[in-house]
């Protein structure tokens, strides 16, 4: 047992306390822990300069020009950009849950997101300074297009848009349904926030006078039109709270990914460590101190340990995340144990094939070949979990919770979702788990022992199986 | 005395391939004793069972005392034929792994340990240094010295002195010898039999799987006495027919050894010795003694003229390298 130890010790540390690893697992997210808000922070205060030129309009509906000319206006956009920023909290909320509830009022939803999205381009940047050009109504397209290829050295002078206003985008035409609408010619690389401030100028403008036209109250219609969503209560045995929907498929999924990236880890390393002691013939100067058991599984602890670390480090600053946003009520702590369970069944099945592996090839790039049909096994179990957030309960998924590979990753999803499967199929699927587990490392350690001190011809499957005969 | 290695009716096969058969063997504690044979012989498989790297697939064995040598791990000193070491691992670090691993648990007799063969290898301030910018010589003494570290009760050496130039062969073998001569029972292998011959008191040999031989060095050169005198003529013009005049010389020949009198089983070596140096005009006669070479082509001669062949090429093949 001592020396298991010594060798997974020995296995950590040459993986774990090195500079390489240090800097991989820790240092660089967090770097990024430190880069994200800082890249926050540059966004919201890179504004852009201020865009300066001139904003040509054709309007052939013989209507819009006056108060286009009036609302494109430095002091207009300013202060309708003062308004919009009243309205995004209300209109996040809302946007938030239509979000969560897609199915229910989609088109609703993606309208208020571009709400949103007009909001926050109006937030960004300075208030451009436009002079407009109201053209005639018959005015030659082409020849106004050709405004946007003059350059001048005066920004005052130089056009930035072309506005080209349909004739029936006010008024319909007799006998149609529809409106018309508007086309906006822009120079190449136009600043899209610029765009986006004409375009919401100028639909604002031709619903007005739509709405003027109908004889309808614009103020009055908006708040007819507009229901407050509120966030869905859930009620539990403490009483109620907000529901966080978004949060039922975001743990079960970071779950799933720091599972996969765990055992990936830990397996990786372990190959690349038996392969490095075998290529460098260090094997039987081992060998010579420990069994080939004590040496498989010390290393299997060691890696263990490597992948259960990062998993943790991960999940700490995921609960740490948790802790500081107040969403601690969506963690179960049940959840976290048989997190650590599945990653346990999961990383022994993964690393007794990568060992296998490792103790057959003479070099990594041999290993590539025997790899695959393991990574493959790895990867399906990994992307068949992932239908089973949206239908945790559905047969497929109870099955595939229940068959190693894949049930190490399912039953994660499957327990951290909103319909948790009952607590025997979780002690069965563990059972089983530990069954495959410990098939897996007899399988290893036939070819561990056999394959550890044979140089040569890399070997295929059926050479492994021999292999495992004559163990 | 109890035996420090016992076999009886040892046999590995690997598929097909009888790699070691039937072998039975008793290996006294205190005793140095050398496994010699060509290359593919048998010798590391036996060496690999003896270790339980490898297991036997019939047969009996015992090492120490104790039924396998996983029981025993901890009193035996191993340096494989396949050697290696951590590349990017620091000296010291290694062989205090290695220590731990050979059940060291003071850390403090152990940092002594290492820092005392290390001064005895001359390789004191390689201490710090990664294994990888070692020569193969140097990496090659490291080695020696994870085998010994734990003091151990029996050392078991495969090929210990390839790759050495002559004067670290000569430290090694200075060094094999002092264990040795504290007590611990010492078995070697190796495919140059003039190695064998200057250090080891009792030879095993293998070939093709099987021990054709097994006996102390003076044993073996009583029973495989060429019974023929090596003399050098003082000049080219020397009628070597003439020996044959001797009384108990059967006949002459000439070979790479030499010029050789080839006497007859009931002739008087020393007499035919005196006749030569006294009668002829040579610079120098001696009466031959057998090499293990000789012993063990003569032994395989007997199995088949192409097995001595290829052999006695392998073992020249090996020697120049």
């Amino acid at each position: 047992m001592n020396k298991i130890l010594h060798v997974a010790y020995r296995e950590f540390a040459s993986t774990a306390l090195t500079k390489g690893f240090i800097f991989g697992a820790l240092v660089l997210p967090a770097i990024f822990a430190v880069l994200m808000p800082l890249i926050g922070f540059l966004f919201d205060n890179a504004k852009a300069p201020a865009d300066v030129g001139r904003v040509a309009i054709i309007d052939r509906s013989q209507m819009l020009a006056p108060m286009l000319d009036e609302r494109l206006q430095p002091e207009a956009l300013a202060a309708a950009r003062r308004g919009s920023t009243q309205q995004l909290t209300e209109q996040m909320k809302d946007a938030q849950n239509a979000v969560q509830n897609p199915d229910q009022e989609g088109e609703d939803a993606t309208q208020q997101l571009d709400t949103i999205a007009g909001a926050v381009d109006t937030l960004l940047g300075e208030t451009p300074q436009f002079s407009i050009d109201i053209l005639d109504t018959d005015a030659n397209l082409e020849e106004a297009q050709q405004r946007l290829r003059q350059e001048s050295d005066d920004e005052t002078q130089r056009t930035l848009v072309v506005l080209e206003i349909d004739n029936n985008a006010v008024v319909r035409n007799e006998g149609e349904l529809d409106y018309g609408s508007y086309t906006l010619f822009a120079r190449p690389k136009t600043d899209p926030r610029t765009t986006g401030t004409i375009e919401r100028t100028v639909e604002r403008a031709i619903k007005d006078l739509r709405y003027d036209l109908a004889g309808m109250d614009k103020e009055e219609l908006r708040r007819i039109t507009r229901v407050e969503r509120r966030q869905v209560q859930e009620v539990t045995e403490k009483g109620t709270r907000s529901s966080k929907q978004a949060m039922q498929f975001i743990l079960p999924g970071a779950v799933l990914v720091l599972l996969f990236m765990g055992v990936m880890t830990g397996g990786q390393y372990l190959l690349t460590t038996t392969v490095e002691e075998k290529s460098s013939r260090v094997v039987e100067v081992l060998l010579s101190a420990v069994s080939p058991m004590e040496l498989m599984f010390g290393k299997i602890v060691g890696q263990m340990i490597v992948g259960l670390s990062l998993t943790l480090i991960y999940t700490s600053l995921g609960l740490v995340a948790l802790f500081a946003f107040a969403l601690t009520d969506f963690l179960e702590w049940l959840d976290l144990f048989y997190m650590v369970i599945f990653f346990l069944i999961a990383y022994v099945m993964i690393a007794s094939f990568m060992a296998a592996i490792g103790s057959a090839v003479n070099e990594m790039r041999e290993a590539q070949s025997l790899m695959a049909p393991v990574m493959m096994g790895l990867i399906f179990a990994f992307y068949l979990s992932f239908p089973a957030l949206l239908s945790p309960s559905a047969p497929w998924a109870v099955a595939l919770s229940m068959i190693p590979p894949f049930s190490p990753f399912t039953m994660l999803v499957r327990i951290a979702s909103t319909e948790p499967p009952p607590t025997w199929q979780i002690w069965l699927s563990i059972l089983i788990g530990i069954i495959a587990a410990y098939a897996s490392v007899w399988f290893a350690a036939k070819v561990f022992r056999v394959g550890l001190l044979m140089y040569g011809k890399p070997p295929n499957f059926r050479t492994l199986i021999k292999w495992i005969r004559m163990a | 005395m109890s035996d420090a290695i016992h076999m009886k009716g040892v046999r590995k096969t690997f598929g097909p391939k009888v790699a070691v058969q039937g072998i039975d063997l008793a290996i006294p504690q205190g005793s140095m004793y050398g496994f010699i044979g060509p290359n593919g012989a048998g010798k590391t498989t036996t060496i690999r069972m003896i270790m339980s790297i490898l297991f036997p697939d019939a047969g009996e064995l015992s090492v120490l005392g104790k039924k396998s040598a996983v029981e025993s791990k901890d009193r035996i000193g191993y340096l494989p034929e396949e050697r290696g070491v951590y590349r990017k691992m620091k000296v010291r670090t290694f062989l205090e792994h290695m220590g731990k691993l050979k059940g060291m648990s003071s850390e403090s007799q152990l940092k002594k340990s290492v820092n005392e063969w290390l001064e005895r290898v001359e390789l004191e301030e390689a201490a710090n240094k990664k294994c990888e910018e070692l020569s193969k010589g140097m990496q090659q003494k490291i080695q020696f010295i994870s085998c010994v570290l734990h003091k151990p009760d029996l050392l078991i050496l495969d090929e210990p002195f390839s790759g050495l130039d002559p004067v670290n062969m000569r430290l090694l073998r200075d060094l094999i010898k002092e264990q040795n001569d504290s007590g611990v029972t010492v078995i070697f292998s190796t495919h140059v039999m003039q190695q064998a011959e200057s250090i080891c008191d009792h030879i095993v040999m293998i070939h093709q799987g099987e021990k054709v031989l097994d006996d102390t060095i003076q044993a073996i050169r009583e029973s495989h006495d060429p019974r023929s005198v090596l003399y050098t003529p003082a000049n080219g013009s020397f009628n070597h027919d003439a020996l044959t005049s001797i009384a108990g010389v059967r006949s002459i020949t000439s070979s790479e050894r030499g010029h050789e009198a080839l006497l007859d089983d009931d002739a008087d070596q020393m007499g035919v010795l005196r006749s030569i140096v006294a009668g002829y005009d040579i610079v120098g006669a001696e009466l031959r003694r057998p090499t293990l070479e000789d012993v063990f082509i003569e032994i395989v001669r007997g199995d088949s003229e192409q097995d001595a062949e290829t052999i006695r090429r392998s073992l020249t093949e090996e020697v120049a390298s």
